[in-house]
């Protein structure tokens, strides 16, 4: 988490304690949620309480970068290796230099060197990109900044260097840390803070912080803010959430729809469960008791499914009983008869009369008492009892094999099933009545004549039970398989309503919360703009109110509101001024670049005055000079304005300009103020020795004089600004006064109409070596000097600050 | 061509092609100031041969002399170079040296135009 997250996670932690309407399961979550997905996923799994305390700051890797040097070689308007040195750490640098001087050069070596791109090329056309190198270099190319970083000793060297044959996007790309090897870099260490803090604005940037790409400050703003974070944890409870709200949903949709498409169904248990689901929650048990009993409700399936399991003997079987039956009685006919029957009892009756024979001889016939049992009746007697056992089994035989047979016929006839109904259960109870029948030869007769009648009916039952079997399964078995289903997604989403329900009040809670630490967060920001823009407006009627982040995906951007002449106007951007326009994009650049927490203490600022009228380089210098008191402030600028703001209101900064001679050899030179500037000239064209004489006295002279007029054109613009004059009258007084005479009396005076008191004034302030230099400085051009410039030099530098008092 | 003229131009020519002749990088004004004195001695030199009257009078004066009575096209040619030229010599906020190429141009154009005095005198 870096200070800015770190910043927002306090206020959110600080809301959670204060809002009272907010449970420790939802707050929880809101924590868990920051801290990620993971920690989301344990939080909602019931693992480990997330912790209150916020995870530690992580190092920014690099920290308080300021700029030492840039250099540039064979690169846009710089031929030979150029270098712009720079004092690392903060103050104010400007960078003067005509349009084509290659100080953007400057500008853009350092932020491609440090970016890999370059906000001015990108979006261009291939003819504009492909014209980045200098016509006028030898081979190579290449741009590199000296970076200094707190802490470390010496500076850490990035460089692009690229071979003849490279393109812009080539090259080879290092860096170089203190004592350290050259080793390849590609940006991206530092890739994401350049993007969120870019400390780069170039003057087609300026317009576009307002009008151009608003996401892009939009996302940046978002970024330094640690909103990122704030959005994450959004993401992650509504990603969370999502599938369980999703399954609510289905699930409850599932329901109206079972309601909908079943609403005609006559099925008692579809009805039943059609009612248990007009409840938005149904009661989930009782569904799965309807589904459960469905199986069979009432038996009545076990009924039609029993009939279908019937069975009757086959009608083989039944005739083969009939037969044997009949055949039974036949044989038993055949051999019973009344002596058959007696034949038993006969054949005992001889059997014992034989013992008695056996044991006591020839008697006399016990049972008549006259006949007498001798050998020869013995032997009549034996045959006799052997003819009649044989017959005697032989009925036995006959009587056994008839009760077999009427025993198989009747058991081929079962009860009657409970489950038939109608004809097949009438001609069930006749079969059941043909068992029963008396006698074998009615037994026969009824199983033959039965059995066919109820074998047909039966047939005919089970066709039926089947049928209905189909239609019943053919209602319900779909309508078992969607309730099912219904009742198992209906159970999940009852499982997890608490989980939902809480990351809903999460959800909420922090869409509701994030709005207002949005605003808690951008306020010191606004303030900044605010401040930044109160300085720059100066005369202008546009008044800037909240700067709000608005809108969202394609549409988000960085509002401001404005009003003109204190009426609140939407379209007021619509009707500022270029240069307004320029104001405010300073006014949101500036806050966003200097952002503590960014590793960058440095801001390159290319051409920020274009512009801007002379009332808002006023304010625009001061601006800088504030800034400057913490951050390193690099300014390229193509006139003079900004450092002739900067000298007069007496901000501290360095100057540098830059100057460009024929091939592209840019040189740089420490530009003052201008007077000093052409007193140096002056001194170093007295010192030139290769300049013939005459024209030497010419040069320095018209140097002199133009020392001297700087001076009564710094005197005359402090002394009418600060009585209230505008920039456009003053400049207007110094158009009017053409000589040196009459803007030296402007100047000492601060009235053009003593002229003719001017010599005396300058004789009584510096004495007659002043009024000779004033007049060879006004004659010199034309009369000429001799012998040693230099005190001549030393007198004009003496006069010009009198001239300055 | 005026001597005063092209004794100027040689030197400015020199420094442009030398800067490292004058000290301190003060070579862009040391090369404006030249360039200008070359045209101001051009139009003096051409005003002793014409009109000596008019060599009296102030700059814009002898330019506007120039454009109406001489030559419309060579004055207005010489108003506009002595313009940018006190510009870029004489302190007036919002200037900056000019660069080589500028300077150049100017040389050029300088050069041509005290070569068309010097013709007129003849």
């Amino acid at each position: 988490m870096d200070k800015a997250e770190l910043g927002l996670y306090e206020l959110l932690i600080e809301r959670l304690l204060a809002d009272d309407g907010v449970d420790d399961a939802t707050s929880g979550l809101v924590l868990a949620a920051w801290s990620g997905d993971g920690a989301l996923a344990d939080a909602l799994a019931g693992r480990g309480a997330p912790t209150a305390e916020p995870p530690g700051e992580t190092e920014v890797e690099h920290p308080d970068v300021y700029l030492a040097a840039v250099r540039v070689e064979g690169f846009r308007g710089i031929g030979r290796p150029a270098t712009l040195q720079l004092a690392p750490g903060p103050g104010l640098t400007l960078v003067t230099g005509r349009n084509g001087s290659g100080k953007s050069s400057f500008a853009e070596a350092a932020e491609l060197v440090m970016t890999g791109r370059n906000e001015r090329w990108s979006g261009r056309t291939a003819v504009w990109r492909d014209g980045w190198r200098n016509l006028h270099s030898g081979d190579d190319a290449s741009v590199a900044v000296d970076l200094t970083v707190a802490g470390t000793n010496g500076t850490t060297k990035v460089q692009r260097r690229w071979a003849p044959e490279d393109k812009l996007e080539g090259g080879r790309w290092t860096r170089q840390e203190p004592k350290a090897k050259v080793q390849d870099f590609d940006g991206s260490a530092w890739g994401a803070s350049m993007q969120t803090y870019r400390p780069f604005l170039s003057y087609s940037e300026l317009g576009a912080l307002i009008d151009g790409r608003p996401t892009e400050l939009h996302d940046a703003v978002h970024d330094l803010l640690g909103l990122g974070a704030l959005t994450a944890t959004q993401t992650r409870l509504k990603a969370a959430r999502k599938p369980l709200a999703d399954r609510a949903r289905d699930a409850n949709a599932e329901r109206r729809a079972i309601r909908t498409d079943l609403a005609s169904a006559d099925d008692p248990r579809i009805v039943e469960a059609l009612a248990l689901l007009k409840s938005t929650s149904p009661d989930l048990g009782r569904i799965a008791g309807l589904l459960s009993a469905a199986e069979d409700p009432g038996g009545s399936a076990a009924g039609l499914r029993a009939v279908l399991d019937l069975r009757l003997p086959a009608a083989e079987d039944v005739r083969a009983a009939a037969e044997r039956i009949r055949a039974a009685v036949d044989a038993h006919t055949a051999v019973a008869s009344a002596e058959s029957s007696r034949a038993d009892l006969v054949a005992r009756l001889l059997r014992e009369a034989l013992h008695v024979h056996t044991d006591y001889g020839s008697t006399t016939c016990p049972l008549c008492e006259q006949g007498t049992l001798d050998d020869a009746w013995r032997a009549s007697a034996a045959t006799r009892a052997d003819q009649l056992e044989r017959s005697a089994a032989e009925v036995r035989g006959a009587t056994s094999e008839l009760e077999a047979a009427i025993a198989a016929g009747r058991s081929l006839v079962r009860s009657l099933p409970a489950v038939l109904t109608g004809r097949a259960r009438e001609t069930w109870q006749d079969w059941v009545q043909a068992g029963r029948a008396e006698g074998p030869a009615a037994l026969a007769q009824g199983l033959e004549t039965a059995h066919p009648v109820v074998a047909a009916a039966l047939v005919e039952a089970r066709t039926e039970s089947e049928a209905e079997l189909a239609r019943r399964d053919e209602v319900w078995a779909p309508v078992v398989r969607r309730l099912g289903a219904y009742h198992d997604a209906a159970a999940e989403v009852a499982a997890e309503a608490d989980a939902n329900a809480t990351l809903a009040r999460a959800e909420k809670w922090l869409a509701d919360t994030a709005t207002e630490l949005r605003s808690q967060r951008l306020a010191p920001f606004a303030e900044q703009s605010q401040h930044v823009w109160q300085a720059l407006r100066q005369q202008s009627n546009v008044g800037l109110g909240a700067v709000r982040l608005t809108g969202a995906h394609n549409q988000r951007r960085v509002a401001v509101d404005v009003s003109i002449d204190g009426v609140d106007g939407g379209a007021a951007l619509g009707v500022m001024s270029q240069g307004e326009l320029h104001a405010l994009g300073l006014a949101l650049f500036l806050p966003r670049a200097t952002v503590d927490q960014s590793p960058f203490r440095f801001i390159v600022i290319d051409d920020p005055v274009q512009a801007m009228d002379p009332a808002k380089v006023d304010g625009l210098a001061r601006v800088l000079a504030e800034v400057a008191l913490t951050r390193q402030v690099v300014v390229f600028t193509h006139d003079d304005r900004l450092a002739d703001a900067v000298r007069r209101l007496e901000l501290p900064a360095t100057i540098w300009e830059v100057v460009r001679g024929e091939q592209s050899a840019v040189e740089m030179r420490r530009s003052d103020d201008p007077i000093a500037r052409y007193l140096e000239d002056a001194k170093a064209m007295a010192s030139t020795k290769e300049l013939p004489s005459d024209i030497r006295s010419e040069l320095v002279a018209s140097c002199c004089r133009s020392a001297v007029e700087a001076a009564c054109h710094s005197k005359i613009r402090s002394v009418r600004l600060a009585a209230g004059h505008t920039h456009a009258d003053v400049e207007l007084v110094l158009k009017k006064a053409e000589t040196t005479n009459k803007k030296a009396t402007l100047a000492v005076f601060n009235d053009p109409k003593r002229g003719s008191d001017l010599l005396g004034r300058i004789r009584s302030g510096l004495g007659p070596g002043a009024v000779d230099a004033f007049q060879m400085c006004k004659q010199g051009a034309h009369k000429g000097l001799v012998g040693d410039l230099h005190p001549f030099v030393k007198d004009v530098k003496k006069l010009a600050e009198w001239l300055q008092k | 061509m005026s001597h005063s003229a092209i004794h100027r131009l040689d030197v400015a020519d020199r420094i442009l092609h030398a800067p490292d002749l004058v000290e301190d990088g003060a070579w862009p004004r040391a090369c404006t100031w030249l360039i200008r004195l070359a045209l101001e001695h051009g139009l003096d030199d051409f005003w002793a041969t014409h009109r000596p009257e008019v060599a009296e009078v102030s700059r814009r004066a002898q330019l506007l002399t120039l454009t109406r009575t001489v030559d419309s096209d060579l004055g207005s040619r010489a108003t506009e170079l002595w313009y940018a030229l006190s510009r870029a010599a004489h302190h007036h906020a919002y200037e900056l040296a000019p660069t080589g190429a500028e300077l150049r141009t100017w040389h050029t154009d300088v050069h041509l135009l005290t070569e068309d005095l010097r013709s007129r005198s003849a």
